[in-house]
């Protein structure tokens, strides 16, 4: 098992813990895991791509950033405007809807994720978490059928750096 | 700021696969997000039949979709846009 699978293993089981009254810690951690869980299997994923030396590939995969994962889905997502922003050139239409339903559960989870791990105003309500977790679940599905797609290399290309910010 | 769900918006949403009569409103608000930038978050309310009692890929994927087009929409607004769910009557 990967690392993003255990993470996602570890959401739904935190997700599910004394369900007639569950912890916030849990529910919060769930997020947590349920974000982190999408991050490192797209992070793998760049970094396997980038080199095949697996003693490389942990320290390539290191090099991501939050933010510029995010970046990179929001100009994903935004291919569907009128006017696609920078890269739609490097892009095949029509964008799958898989990558786009991973796009859109990566941007919201990463913002959530910040909500569950640092602003204790916010009370989770278990119903609400189940369906993030369950969001990250159908982003793990959904990027097994898309990560071969030549739109998902320029994601993970865009998520990397490697491609100029036009 | 509460925006109630247009005509047009639950058209594309019931028109998009498997997603009729699953939300019931649609609220939005501006806050700053972690960076100090503006985004607008919107809550979207299901109805109480969409009820799950763990996580699981095929309610998963409907809420994708849902927010894949409630965030097209959004893509006219010069901010960025955080989506989450919640079901309506739930305390």
């Amino acid at each position: 098992m990967s690392l993003a699978s255990d993470l996602l293993d570890q959401a739904s089981t935190l997700a599910s813990l004394d369900p007639l009254k569950p912890k916030q810690a849990s529910l919060r951690r769930a997020i947590s895991a349920a974000y982190y869980s999408i991050f490192h299997l797209l992070i793998d994923e760049a970094a396997r791509r980038i080199s095949t030396n697996t003693a490389l590939q942990p320290y390539i995969a290191r090099s991501f950033e939050h933010k510029n994962l995010k970046d990179a889905a929001n100009k994903i997502i935004a291919q569907s405007s009128p006017q696609p922003p920078w890269p739609g050139q490097l892009l095949s239409a029509p964008i799958e809807p898989e990558l786009v339903r991973v796009c859109n559960a990566f941007v919201d989870l990463q913002s959530l994720r910040h909500q569950a791990d640092y602003n204790i105003a916010k009370t989770f309500k278990r119903a609400d978490v189940v369906f993030e977790v369950s969001r990250a679940k159908a982003a793990h599905q959904d990027w097994a059928q898309t990560r071969a797609s030549d739109n998902a290399t320029v994601f993970l290309l865009l998520s990397a750096k490697l491609l100029p910010d036009k | 700021m509460t925006f109630k769900l247009d005509e047009g918006s639950k058209r594309r949403i019931e028109e998009t696969n498997g997603l009729k009569d699953h939300v019931s409103a649609i609220h939005a608000e501006v806050q700053a997000n972690e960076d100090g930038q503006d985004v607008i978050h919107v809550l979207i309310n299901l109805l109480s039949s969409f009820s799950i009692s763990d996580p699981n890929v095929e309610a998963g994927v409907i809420l994708n979709n849902i927010a894949s087009v409630v965030r097209q929409r959004a893509s006219e607004l010069p901010v960025s846009t955080v989506i989450s769910f919640s079901r309506e009557g739930e305390e």
